[in-house]
């Protein structure tokens, strides 16, 4: 017995030793072509892979997150898209950045193995996943765009188009799909890797405040209104309660960010008060 | 069907069949289907309204699974750790839901002459949508009439979105959407909502309205939340208000297909539902049924509109697990199982298990949670879980081991079959 475990430290510390790192960023909701300038943007990414030993080892996903999460456009594009990289990179520890519903979608692929065969590999590859404002328990405003697009299918930001995404991030379908189809949620099995989340608590949009700007101030302003339909403690897209679903705290905005500013749901993929800090010296 | 999960721990020095099928008859299941069928429609109370939902209703599609990629025929097993804490919970649920808004669907005509809002506390937020066109009614344009008072041009509002502002909410609200919070100061009741546009009469809206500090919820429980083709559903509609149940006026409903077709259903006037299931199943796989209840409550002699809806599985129950002994088969440097199922469909099916091992002090413990998935032809087969002897060895866990939590899915369908 003490055999083996003296095997497995020992396994442990030459794997990390050579571990080649590398991070990837897994946009939310919509489909992406360029979402290293239109989701992240350059500025952001570069400065937090900044703090990889080696910060070529990056790829930024663009997929069709407009789809269900087990739709191989979704988690299929996602999946090949991970395993290209740690082929051609030979990533033997990679650190997921997601943001929104990218949380789920990454988390479709560490609950559900055999699902796809290439799924063990990433989640064996996969260090951590840091969820940026992580839509877990979904969002009653998926409901209203669901209940009250009637005659169009409107574009938005946030959702999307009114897509199957959008109806997969009603409260009760992520309560069904949390209860039998997502581990990581309170009384299901743990995921296979650490899911932790930053949460974003608040919106600020006062005008004379420049820090309602980083990020857009007009779409600020637009979270400040979705609001009425949340928590007291949301980001102005998803309850604080549904960040926190699944996986574990890492932190709510205020206790770290620079100014004790809030982060949200815009800010939180964004270069705003020192996130992109924290991530580079968290990968 | 009895399915004994006596375990056996057996040495074994090689046993390595994956899958296996035979050309069992299935009528067996088929004549299980109608007879469960039958006992659904026995046991149905004469009062309940009865509610059968037309086959046809729901255009069958059969997905093309013709091309499925290499990737997702593989046999694949693969184990999570499992922390001796954790509290895992494999029960079926309930489907639950709560709601405080209602939606009403008014002609451009009456919004010119006004209509009825209803509102149960201070601070209500309305939405308004166009059903037949994307016309903007714009809340400075609104007039609101509380009690005798004409607040004029959105002075009943403390908050006013435009249609340009709703746009930039980014959400994805249709064109023309706008919304406006009634101020604290204007109270509740019941309201007269009025629009100086000039709208054309024929053109239609939804007026979403939100009730974000009511107490009175209309609470939507069903019985589970997966169903299977010949299943029956049962469903109750209740009012809640100051802790106390409120009697409900009238309450219908509608059946949702993840396609978006609605067939409508009657619950009986305590609010109750029993309905069988006999749609089509093949829609979209993963895709969830809804079934959204409209209620009229009566509180403080006044009736209030609610709209709750809840989301559940329902799928065919393409394979079974068959009732025989399930044996942990410990190779010394392997560890597995066979699970035995009944497949009535070629399909992709897939095992979950909880694995319990013994640890020193003889308790057995949960080691590791499993899932093994192979594609298999219809018939009798056997579906191969291996262990991550890794994991056992860091659980420091031995013979005897036991499964439990057995779970049957079906992949193709991405359906829930069975729980034990």
């Amino acid at each position: 017995m003490l055999k083996n475990i003296l095997a497995l430290v020992l396994v442990s510390v030459v794997a990390t030793a050579h571990a080649n790192e590398g991070v990837a960023f897994v946009h939310g909701t919509g489909s992406q072509t360029d979402a290293y300038n239109d989701y992240w943007t350059g500025s952001n990414i570069q400065s937090i892979i900044s703090g990889l030993p080696n910060s070529s080892n990056y790829t930024v996903i663009n997929c069709d997150f407009n789809q269900y999460m087990w739709d191989s456009r979704a988690s299929g594009c996602l999946a090949e898209q991970l395993t290209n990289f740690i082929n051609a990179k030979g990533i033997t520890k990679m650190t997921l950045i997601t943001h929104s519903n990218g949380g789920n979608v990454v988390r479709w692929i560490l609950s559900n193995p055999t699902w796809d065969s290439r799924y063990p590999n990433i989640i064996n590859k996969t260090k951590e996943v840091i969820a940026l404002a992580p839509s877990s328990g979904g969002t009653p405003l998926a409901d209203a765009v669901i209940a009250g697009n009637v005659f169009e299918a409107a574009l938005g930001w946030l959702l999307g188009y009114k897509t199957d995404a959008v109806r997969m991030q009603q409260v009760s379908w992520m309560a069904y799909y949390n209860q039998n189809w997502l581990f990581g949620t309170a009384g299901r099995p743990s995921l296979p890797k650490g899911f932790v989340n930053v949460v974003g608590t608040d919106v600020d949009s006062a005008i004379w405040d420049s820090d309602s700007y980083c990020g857009g101030y007009s779409q600020q302003v637009g979270l400040e209104f979705t609001q009425n339909w949340l928590d007291s403690c949301s980001d102005g897209f998803l309850n604080c309660s549904s960040q926190e679903a699944a996986g574990s705290l890492w932190f709510r905005d205020k206790s770290k960010t620079r100014g004790r500013e809030p982060l949200s749901h815009q800010q939180s993929r964004r270069k705003c008060f020192n996130l992109d800090v924290f991530l580079r010296d968290r990968i | 069907m009895n399915f004994n999960l006596k375990v056996t721990s057996l040495i074994c020095a090689s046993l390595t069949a994956v899958s296996v099928t035979a050309n069992e008859p299935r009528f067996l299941e088929v004549e299980d289907r109608q007879s469960q069928s039958k006992i659904a429609v026995y046991k149905q109370p004469n009062q309940m309204p009865y509610n059968q939902p037309r086959v046809r209703d729901f255009e069958p599609k059969d997905p093309d699974f013709s091309e499925r990629p290499r990737f997702m025929s593989k046999s694949v097993s693969f184990s999570f750790p499992v922390n001796s804490n954790t509290v895992m919970d494999f029960s079926e649920k309930q489907a639950h839901s709560q709601s405080r808004e209602y939606r009403m669907e008014v002609t451009g005509e009456q919004l010119r002459n006004g209509v009825a809002l209803k509102t149960t506390a201070p601070g209500a937020l309305v939405r308004i949508s166009g059903v037949n066109n994307y016309h903007a009614v714009e809340p400075q344009n609104l007039d609101l009439v509380v009690a005798n008072q004409k607040f004029a041009k959105g002075t009943a509002f403390d908050t006013l979105v435009d249609s340009r502002m709703m746009q930039k909410t980014g959400v994805g609200f249709q064109r023309g959407t706008t919304g406006f919070k009634v101020a604290n100061h204007v109270g509740q009741g019941n309201f007269n909502l009025k629009t100086t546009q000039s709208l054309n009469d024929n053109d239609r809206f939804m007026v979403s309205v939100f009730e974000k500090n009511s107490d009175l919820e209309l609470h939507l429980t069903a019985d589970k939340s997966i169903y299977h083709k010949g299943g029956l559903m049962k469903l109750n509609a209740n009012a809640w208000a100051f802790g106390k149940k409120q009697s409900i006026n009238t309450v219908k409903g509608h059946l949702i297909a993840p396609s978006g077709d609605k067939i409508a259903v009657k619950f009986n006037k305590n609010g109750e539902l029993q309905l069988p299931l006999n749609m089509a199943t093949n829609q979209v796989p993963g895709a969830l049924w809804t079934l959204e209840a409209e209620a009229e409550t009566l509180l403080n002699g006044v009736s209030v509109p609610r709209i709750a809806k809840i989301a559940f599985a329902y799928a065919e129950k393409t394979a079974a697990l068959r009732s025989y002994n399930v044996h942990v088969i410990d190779s010394g440097s392997k560890l597995s199982a066979m699970i035995p199922l009944q497949a009535n469909k070629e399909g992709r099916y897939e095992v979950r298990a909880v694995l319990y091992g013994t640890n020193s002090k003889g308790v057995l413990v949960p080691a590791m949670v499993t899932h093994s998935a192979s594609d298999m032809a219809a018939g009798m087969g056997l579906i191969n879980m291996n262990f991550d002897q890794n994991l056992l060895t860091q659980s420091g866990l031995s013979a005897p081991f036991e499964l439990r939590n057995v779970q049957l899915r079906d992949q193709r369908q991405m359906a829930v079959l069975e729980l034990r």
